[in-house]
């Protein structure tokens, strides 16, 4: 489903991506964690064609993506962003059944269809008239996560889709990810959270001075849990990988 | 001191109130048509200054540049005297045979003129919607015209409104400078009954209130249809 190969990507004058190899395949969720900074977001606007790589091949679904194919993927990746970047001047009905309308033809009555039923499911039933500004960090970030979904995307890339959410809510996107792997979505989180990531995990991987460092393996010899990394080291205390959802793509 | 008998008699007989009140309507087409013009012509130069295409954004940078340096009055005269003469011959006679053309070429020069001036207030409302928004409508797989039309416009407009009602009052007086090409706009009806009455200070006054009543309606309208945001009005109300 994803698949990048030899990944090569410069920022500042280093090495964000220093030859990446990644593929997640349909149903798995893989969660990307390591110190901010280290290029994990950076990865995630690669696979969805919103930043361009200098070397390496990146495909979706078989299809190849490079600078610019965001548009012409149609929806097919979706992305949560991390400062969730709703449409301000659209309620939050309209934000998420506005692509649905433009790009995939539906009519305006199927389009706010959709929609309520996703505001619904992430318990925001009651905000579909609210605009942006009028909501909380947590219920725009939900209303950003139904946005991608409204589209039926067959790979998600969540930026941090927890950070602004309670416990409850929290176990709300726990299960609407456990949702998206039973639509056979392919889904890649970066996050903080050490719980959510245990919790909704198939793989965990870390990005190391621009390297993918798979967690699993890396483990027994590797010295971030030394202490040189606190976050992931505690992040690898709390996660309990299931063996049958560990199946490597 | 020089003593001046007024006499505003003259404003009424009828075959200066036809110039006037035709010269006035006149004024009145022109403003609309250049400005209708002009805004077409800015955001077309917007969206090619702020395209990640190099080759749309340097000629469109350099025409706004070389169009914003010079007079007004210039482009009106290089569409009316010039422009005909750079094109085939028959095309050129075709213009100057045209009655309307002198109406046609004070509307291109008016318009080209405000349009480069629009093009930076549009290409300012514009970046000013967060770069964050344009990405989540690419990702959504949204074209750049539906982008533009759904995410852009919409929210840059509304920023942007105040500006181009100044914009639009400008052209509204620099109908004025068509004079120039003997436009028969009210300008030049007050120079026709000047030169025919003597009585220059009546028509004068008169135009000057035509002008004023008319820039100050368009303004008073555009300020109640686009409210700057954040901003207090002089009767005190406050535009969120």
């Amino acid at each position: 489903m994803i698949n990048c190969q030899r990944v090569f990507k410069r920022l500042a004058g280093r090495n964000v991506l220093d030859g990446v190899d990644l593929q997640v395949t349909r149903g798995e969720t893989m969660v990307l964690c390591g110190p901010s900074g280290t290029g994990k977001t950076t990865l995630l606007r690669v696979i969805s064609g919103l930043e361009s790589i200098d070397a390496g091949r990146i495909s979706v679904d078989s299809l190849p993506v490079h600078s610019g194919s965001a548009r012409s993927l149609k929806g097919k990746v979706g992305m949560l962003f991390q400062h969730f970047n709703l449409f301000e001047h659209l309620n939050a009905l309209d934000n998420i059944a506005l692509a649905p309308r433009q790009v995939l033809g539906l009519n305006k009555a199927a389009a706010h269809r959709r929609a309520a039923g996703l505001l619904d499911d992430l318990g925001l039933g009651d905000k579909g008239g609210h605009l942006p500004a009028q909501l909380s960090g947590g219920e725009k970030q939900r209303v950003a996560l139904a946005r991608c979904l409204a589209m039926e995307p067959s790979v998600m890339l969540l930026d941090e889709p927890t950070s602004a959410l309670d416990p409850a809510r929290t176990s709300q996107v726990a299960a609407l990810v456990s949702r998206l792997k039973r639509d056979n979505v392919a889904t890649v989180i970066v996050s903080h959270d050490p719980q959510f990531g245990a919790q909704v995990a198939d793989r965990m991987m870390a990005l190391d001075q621009g390297r993918l460092v798979d967690l699993d393996d890396e483990l027994p010899c590797c010295d971030l849990v030394a202490g040189s990394w606190p976050r992931v080291a505690a992040a690898l205390g709390e996660w309990r990988p299931a063996p049958a959802l560990h199946a490597r793509a | 001191m020089l003593h001046y008998d007024f006499d505003w008699s003259i404003l009424l007989r009828p075959q200066f109130a036809e110039l006037l009140v035709d010269g006035t309507l006149r004024t009145l087409a022109l403003a609309a048509v250049a400005g209708a013009l002009s805004f077409v012509a800015g955001a077309l130069l917007a969206l090619a200054r702020t395209s990640p295409v190099a080759a749309l954004r340097w000629p469109a940078e350099l025409a706004v540049e070389v169009v914003r340096n010079v007079p007004a009055l210039f482009w009106v005269l290089f569409f009316y005297f010039v422009l005909p003469e750079l094109l085939p011959p028959a095309w050129g006679e075709r213009l100057h045979t045209w009655p309307d053309y002198v109406f046609a070429a004070a509307a291109m020069g008016l318009a080209l003129d405000n349009g480069a001036y629009l093009s930076d207030i549009m290409r300012n409302g514009m970046v000013k919607v967060s770069r964050g928004q344009r990405e989540a409508a690419a990702n959504c797989g949204m074209s750049v015209w539906q982008e533009s039309l759904c995410i852009l416009c919409p929210q840059s407009l509304r920023t942007m409104m105040p500006a181009i009602a100044n914009r639009m009052i400008h052209v509204f007086k620099n109908t004025s400078l068509c004079v120039a090409i003997s436009l028969p706009e009210l300008s030049w009806a007050t120079q026709q009954i000047e030169s025919i009455t003597f009585k220059g200070l009546e028509v004068t006054l008169l135009a000057t209130a035509v002008y004023a009543t008319g820039s100050l309606s368009l303004a008073w309208a555009l300020s109640r249809c686009f409210p700057a945001p954040g901003l207090t009005t002089p009767w005190g109300d406050r535009h969120v």
